[in-house]
């Protein structure tokens, strides 16, 4: 009977609070934006970006949308749960209502269902709009899969509905305890700061999974279980609720209803909530105190209190105002709160590594700015939205409105004030960031702190637009009817950046606040970004003071009106002074747009991500018929290059010799313009005039518009086996500033410029046709074209080599002279041959003695130099004069790589080898004969103090002196397979090198991220993964699964055998004139020797793409009789085949694993853990029972310990015991 | 001193809150007396600049107050029907920058001022606790003493002594009284007591409307000899209500006494000297 009472009033309750809330305009507004929101992903404008190139109704990008929308259904939450848990109080009805006979459960539970069932619904408008988006009629069909409802269901039910009652119990338990709606609101932002946090602390492969369960949105969980899925499985595969995803769920759901029992009050009788008598300080008040406080009060009474105010007195006002809201929000729990997490986030991303390898940067200025930026990006539109709203909302939440707004004072200075606060909150977490870093830098003996670099860093670039945004979200709350809309809209403004790109407004004069990303390099300082920086400042400045001029004069006084009326009487409220503040910011506005569009789009060009497809797509239309005609090939070239580096100028004139080594007749071929970014595309300030090529006997044609192709016109053909000379003229000059960061970089200091950006390429040029096959199909494009079959030889001699270099290719005789500033040394590729200085301008004269690739670069900087003689080569290490901490090890890895590569694959071609430091943004090093480009953060500002930390300095080094072997010496034909000639061999080269210097423990944990990037890199693969000898031109697959392909062949063939297999292909092809190496050839080689299990165990290798699941399912160990100790251990095995879909074929399996046991942790860098026990056996498809009789007492124990194997799931090979 | 002619107020929700309301108040206390709904918050809320009017005009002291709102705001002082405060600041502190706001830059005198007005409304002691701890009537005190800062020429108080005990309330219309020699005060209310107390000036007002206006003393002289009281059991009161112009009635010791407004005494009623509570609800009686 009283249940069914209880059952009643809990109905009734649900039912009243559904219709109090389904009555609110917030309901309909909200679930419309949600609707609209998810509606409109169905178009094709909308693009995704970071969700990756999958059907839009697959599972997966539903999955991805939800997700994504769940951190907005935060706000969702904290709006409706928020007001249910306080609208007896706020409304005063508690008094009315709690004197009632009602159960408390059904009260407060029937309220808190019906509510929940609001933010359901609410919600739910989302997987409905992508529903009904993917029917509509305009969808493009190449980007759908077949409609199924369950994949929206799926998701729905499994992510968001748990999402939703957690995050609803965690606030309604807040909002019922602390009875305040800024209790609430922080809260939603310690959620996502925590979740930050975690996500940082713990995103190491091998920690990924306490990751995933601590993530109470449950985006980690899925991240973790779908990141090895292949596009097949993400188009179709539905999650299941089990394992990660089923503990994550009941984790949090457990917690949340604890939460709830606990705090939410369902079970305490109502009442009122007793008026919290808060001790004052000092309530012990001795009378003597007291009696003098009287005799004060007395004399009070008899003040003057009629003085009148004063008028004209708007400055202290603002000031005592400004001290006032400043005071409020600093000292405020909410603030330390957020200090605290902001530091402690900090603390987090500075303490966890960024560079290669999980290794950390010495804590250089540049790298302690960008970690504050990257802690407190997300961070910082929290921060705005939430102290927006309270400022703003202040005086009528706290009832003081009437009392504050008929005041003698100026609309301006309440809103200046609170602005300035919230200013000055972005500001002091800044600064508390900055004082952390410095904190942190002098702690770890790094005394340059370089305050200006902090200063513009961190307050011009970063603080500055923040500061705008937030008078936008000021402007959002005046203009909105509450507080949470407000916030509703400024967050999904902000939010609507990502779909700026792909609606092709992704110019940054089309994002708000936003301007060309600011590059820092300690080589050359800002560069050009200060200056664009700076007038996208103006721009947005401008925007911004009209903003704030519009939203004070809307600034609600007095009661709360509707946005209308205000309107009415906005020309009233601006007055005289800001109608002309208003005007001049328009004129600054203009003006500052006018500089932006002349240097973005007349002095440089600009193109939307359309614009690029439809000229890549308009390229190959036009001339992709002319693919694989006869081109010339360069055979010689003497180039003069004059570099001006403050002037960001360069000009070159080069005597040139072709030669046709096709054979047929040339009578023309395509030119094009060497380009910039997207390569098509000159970019800064290119002047076509000139550019020109002469070859004898011939014309340059005129341009082909914005495709920036010439054809050249030979009068008399250019027989088979002809030479002609020719003469090649350019100037680049870098003019203004670009709205994407330009690719070119002639800058003042570390111009690092290659052939490919300076010189024309011959022929047709595959790789600049559009790839993206629904880009191709909605263009009406065949099928995204594949490289050349490995097997199709009339590529092999082919004198245009497309796989590797771009450009036609061949062995060139190479000279240069190459002038700088006369304090800058200019480097090229060859032996110095002359040095003088002529008008104030130092020049360089390079000659190579032997032909080298057609792989060339310049290169002019303030270096100092770090030199050795070693075994007949001089070794140079050109750096940074601040950048000398890595020098040493660096000359050490060139050493030893020449070394070792020498004995193995044969001499070293050059007497010279050089490392050139270049500066970021670029994070790569790049090999050119007798020279490496290695950029400063590759390397030269690691922090290599750790000696249990793995040295990727090192190995950069040793893999770019291996392409001096593999691409110097010997290069690939321009077929499939290709790179893993050049990519492979030298991650094999540099791997060996680390294994000997380093040790299998860190070779190991090298193998371990190479085979996440392998697995993450084919999860995310659009086309088609190939086996690793038929790679085209996927780093994925050339570099990580060529690592672990190559480990796993020395393991099987051993080093001496597998390296003299090398040494004789290399012999065999080295600086090859008649015809260029494939793998076939390379396979050959190593099967040269090798008996029918090696055959097979290559071919899985190399051959097919292979997937293994290795387990070790159980170890017992037992001590025998003569004190040893018998192992043993139960391993399952599997093999599965998979295609390029990644669809996946069982297959048996029988191949020779190594079977290892430790006495230490080979997780454990410290020790160079070696095995008590190193053997390999046989394995077959399920489960093998393997014996082995050790010495010594094992502690960790499995299958295949050393990561030569690709296994989804690593961590269960090895087992402690 | 003060002057509206024809203001009236339409909210967006089609609530008419003024109608066509013309008063001209002089200085001193004056009273607007009207039930609750009558637009008395709407009319105080426009007269200290919270809101505007739809259509009409109001001067202060030549001040035109929909035009130049912060000239007025300067003379003003103002004390809201319901008020919250700023959580976690002391009564100093807050008073204190309240005055600021005010205008009052100077720091002695600041200092001066706040300190006396805290003592005036008994409120010294507890000036270093927060106000948003306070009890309902010391809020109220401390919501007098702010509107007392700058020594307003226009003082409106909207229903002041609700929350107050009869001593403070006392005390509280002693200050009124004294302030009321050179400025004009507006005492928004719905106790008639109130009024007949302090204002020599009054209005009532209802549904939007100024019903009447004028001197207490001579409204209630014009309906002296009109009113007529008989004290009768509660289930007649109906009968009487039917036939006669009641205007009010009270229970006295568990039985009804009837007041009716006539010009000749009703069989079995006496005549009573009228007041002003008879004449705020003869006029409210009037306007059904």
């Amino acid at each position: 009977m009283t249940t069914n009472i209880m059952l009643t009033t809990m109905l009734k309750m649900f039912l009243f609070e559904w219709r109090y809330f389904t009555r609110q305009p917030s309901f309909a507004i909200t679930s419309l934006i949600f609707f609209s929101l998810a509606f409109a992903t169905s178009l094709d404008q909308i693009g995704m970006t970071g969700f990756g190139n999958y059907y839009k109704n697959s599972p997966y990008i539903i999955t991805q949308v939800l997700l994504y929308f769940g951190l907005f259904s935060l706000f969702l939450v904290a709006n409706f749960i928020t007001d249910t848990a306080l609208r007896d109080h706020t409304s005063e009805m508690a008094e009315i209502l709690y004197c009632k006979p009602v159960n408390p459960l059904a009260y407060q539970g029937g309220r808190f269902l019906g509510s929940f069932a609001v933010v359901l619904t609410v919600f739910a408008f989302m997987p409905l709009g992508m529903w009904l988006g993917s029917m509509m009629p305009w969808v493009n069909p190449s980007r759908f899969g077949p409609i199924n409802l369950s994949h929206y269901l799926i998701p729905f039910f499994y992510l968001s509905v748990p999402s939703l009652f957690i995050f609803s119990c965690l606030l309604y338990s807040v909002a019922i305890r602390i009875k305040s709606t800024s209790a609430v609101y922080l809260t939603v932002v310690g959620v996502i700061i925590l979740n930050e946090i975690t996500e940082n602390l713990f995103n190491a492969p091998d920690t990924r999974d306490l990751a995933a369960l601590l993530d109470p949105f449950g985006w980690r969980a899925v991240n973790q279980i779908t990141q090895y899925w292949s596009a097949v499985e993400k188009n179709q595969q539905l999650l299941s609720l089990d394992g990660l995803l089923l503990e994550n769920r009941l984790l949090w759901l457990g917690l949340a209803l604890v939460i709830a029992a606990v705090f939410g009050g369902f079970s305490r009788t109502l009442s009122l909530r007793k008026i919290k008598s808060k001790k004052t300080k000092s309530t012990t008040k001795t009378d003597k105190n007291q009696a003098k406080n009287q005799q004060l009060a007395a004399e009070a009474l008899n003040n003057t209190t009629n003085y009148k105010g004063q008028q004209n007195v708007n400055w202290p006002q603002f000031v005592s105002r400004t001290r006032f809201e400043i005071k409020q929000v600093i000292f405020d729990p909410a603030f330390y709160i957020l200090c605290g997490c902001t530091l402690l986030m900090l603390l987090m991303i500075i303490a966890e590594p960024k560079g290669m390898f999980a290794t950390s940067y010495w804590p250089v200025t540049q790298s302690m700015v960008e970690q504050i930026r990257n802690a407190m990006g997300v961070l910082s539109v929290i921060i705005i939205t939430y102290y927006t709203a309270e400022v703003v909302w202040r005086e009528r939440e706290s009832g003081m409105g009437d009392i504050i707004d008929s005041m003698p004072v100026l609309g301006f200075s309440f809103w200046l004030s609170k602005l300035l606060a919230v200013w000055l909150v972005l500001v002091l977490l800044l600064v508390l960031g900055m004082l952390l870093t410095i904190w942190y830098q002098l702690g770890h003996g790094y005394d340059q702190l370089e305050i200006s670099q902090y200063l513009i860093s961190l307050f011009y670039f970063t603080a500055l637009p923040w500061m705008m945004k937030a008078v936008l979200a000021f402007f959002f709350q005046v203009i909105s009817p509450n507080k949470y809309v407000g916030m509703l809209a400024f967050v999904l403004f902000i939010m609507s950046d990502f779909v700026m790109e792909s609606l092709g407004l992704g110019h940054n004069m089309f994002r708000f606040s936003h301007s060309p990303a600011m590059t820092y390099s300690d080589m050359n300082g800002y560069g050009v970004s200060l200056l664009s920086h700076s007038w996208y400042m103006l721009y947005w400045g401008a925007l911004s003071l009209a903003i704030g001029i519009v939203g004070y004069a809307l600034w609600q006084r007095g009661p709360q009106q509707a946005l209308m009326p205000r309107l009415k009487t906005l020309g009233y409220q601006l007055g005289h002074r800001s109608k002309l503040t208003l005007a001049a910011s328009s004129v600054v506005f203009v003006f500052s747009a006018s500089v932006i569009v002349y240097n973005t789009r007349v002095l440089n060009e600009y193109h939307t991500v359309a614009q690029t497809n439809q000229l890549h797509a308009d390229y190959e239309l036009r001339y992709g018929q002319y693919a694989g005609a006869p081109v010339p090939t360069m055979t010689k070239l003497n180039a003069a290059v004059d570099i001006f580096p403050q002037q960001r100028k360069l000009t070159i004139d080069a005597q040139l010799e072709v030669t046709n080594k096709t054979d047929q007749p040339i009578k023309r071929f395509l030119i094009s313009m060497p380009g910039y970014n997207p390569v098509l595309v000159n970019n800064p300030g290119y002047s076509p005039i000139d550019f020109n090529v002469e070859i004898e006997g011939g014309t340059f044609g005129p341009v082909d518009g914005a495709l920036n192709t010439h054809w050249f016109e030979f009068d008399q053909p250019l027989l088979p086996g002809e030479q002609r000379k020719g003469r090649y003229t350019n100037q680049l000059h870098q003019q203004g500033f670009t709205d994407k960061p330009a690719t070119i970089q002639i800058i003042g200091n570390g111009t690092f410029i290659q052939n490919a950006e300076t010189f024309p390429r011959f022929g047709y040029r595959p790789n600049e046709q559009l790839l993206d096959p629904a880009q191709r199909k909605k263009r009406g494009l065949a099928a995204t074209p594949r490289g050349h079959k490995l097997e199709d030889s009339s590529h092999y001699q082919q004198s245009i080599s497309e796989t590797m270099l771009g450009l036609s290719s061949g062995y060139l005789e190479f000279e240069t002279t190459v002038s700088t500033v006369s304090d800058q040394i200019a480097i090229a590729p060859g032996y110095l041959q002359k040095e003088w200085i002529e008008d104030n301008r130092r020049y360089f004269h390079y000659k190579m003695d032997a032909p080298i690739e057609n792989y060339f670069t310049w290169l002019s900087g303030r270096y100092d130099t770090l030199k050795t003689h070693h075994n007949g080569v001089d070794i140079s290490i050109y750096h940074h004069p601040a950048h000398n901490m890595n020098i040493e090890r660096m000359q050490q890895a060139v050493k030893d790589s020449i070394d070792y590569y020498s004995n193995s694959f044969g001499p070293y071609q050059h007497r010279q080898s050089r490392i050139i430091e270049m500066p970021g943004p670029r994070v790569f090093a790049q090999d050119f004969p007798n020279t490496v480009a290695f950029s400063e953060r590759s390397g030269f500002i690691t922090n290599l103090s750790d000696p249990n930390g793995i040295d990727p300095l090192y190995y950069t080094t040793a893999h770019e002196i291996a392409h001096q072997w593999w691409g110097g010496q010997v290069d690939a034909a321009n077929v499939q397979g290709g790179t893993m000639l050049v990519e492979t061999l030298a991650q094999y080269s540099s791997m060996m090198l680390v294994k000997k210097t380093s040790g299998d423990t860190k070779l190991r944990a090298m193998l371990k991220l190479d085979l996440d990037s392998y697995l993450t890199g084919r999860a995310r693969e659009t086309i088609a993964e190939l086996p690793l000898m038929r790679v085209e031109d996927q780093p994925y697959i050339h570099y990580k699964k060529g690592a672990l392909a190559m480990m796993a062949l020395a393991d099987l063939l051993g080093e001496t055998r597998l390296n003299q297999a090398l040494k004789d292909f290399v012999t065999q092809y080295k600086f090859s004139q008649t015809g260029y190496p494939t793998t076939l050839d390379l396979m050959a080689f190593i099967n040269r020797d090798t008996n029918e299990q090696e055959k097979v165990a290559i071919q899985r290798l190399f051959g097919e793409i292979n997937l293994y699941d290795l387990k070790t399912e159980k170890v017992t160990v037992s001590e025998t009789n003569d004190n040893r100790y018998e192992v043993t251990l139960t391993i399952n095995a599997q093999r599965v085949t998979a295609d390029g879909k990644g669809v996946e074929t069982p297959a048996p399996l029988s191949a020779m694993i190594d079977i290892g046991l430790f006495a230490t942790d080979p997780n454990d860098l410290s020790v160079n853990a070696q095995p008590l026990y190193l053997q390999k056996h046989l394995l077959v498809s399920g489960e093998n029972v393997i014996k082995v009789i050790v010495a010594d007492k094992p502690l960790f124990a499995g299958v295949d310990p050393l990561v030569r194997f690709i296994d989804r799931d690593v961590g269960d090979n090895l087992v402690g015991l | 001193m003060l002057e509206l002619h024809a203001v009236s107020k339409t909210y967006d929700n089609g609530v008419k809150a003024l109608n066509n309301v013309t008063l001209s108040i002089p200085k001193g206390l004056y009273g607007l007396l009207g039930p609750n709904g009558a637009g008395k918050s709407s009319l105080m809320r426009t007269l200290s600049t919270l809101q505007t009017a739809d259509s009409g005009s109001m001067t202060f002291d030549g001040i035109d107050i929909l035009s130049d709102p912060i000239a007025l705001r300067h003379r003003l002082g103002y004390l809201p029907q319901n008020f919250g405060v700023y959580p976690r600041v002391p009564a100093d502190e807050l008073l204190d920058h309240l005055a600021i706001l005010k205008g009052l830059v100077n720091k002695k005198q600041r200092k001066e001022v706040v300190d006396g007005l805290l003592a005036q409304t008994n409120l010294f002691e507890h000036r270093k606790k927060a106000v948003s701890g306070y009890s309902g009537g010391m809020r109220q005190r401390f919501g007098i003493a702010q509107a007392l800062l700058g020594d307003p020429d226009l003082l409106i108080v909207d229903e002041p002594t609700g929350g107050l005990d009869p001593e403070e309330r006392n005390r509280f219309h002693n200050l009124l009284v004294s302030l009321g020699q050179d400025k004009v005060i507006i005492l928004s209310t719905h106790i008639v007591e109130d009024v007949s107390e302090l204002c020599p000036k009054m209005a009532i007002l209802a549904k939007g409307k100024i019903l009447l206006q004028g001197d207490p003393l001579a409204l209630i002289e014009q309906l002296n000899g009109q009113i007529w009281r008989k004290t009768v059991a509660v289930d007649e009161v109906a009968a009487i209500e039917h036939e006669l112009p009641v205007i009010s009635k009270r229970l006295f010791a568990g039985r009804s006494v009837v007041h009716v407004l006539a010009s000749t005494a009703p069989p079995g009623f006496e005549g009573v000297t009228a007041n002003l509570e008879d004449v705020y609800f003869s006029c409210l009686h009037g306007a059904k």
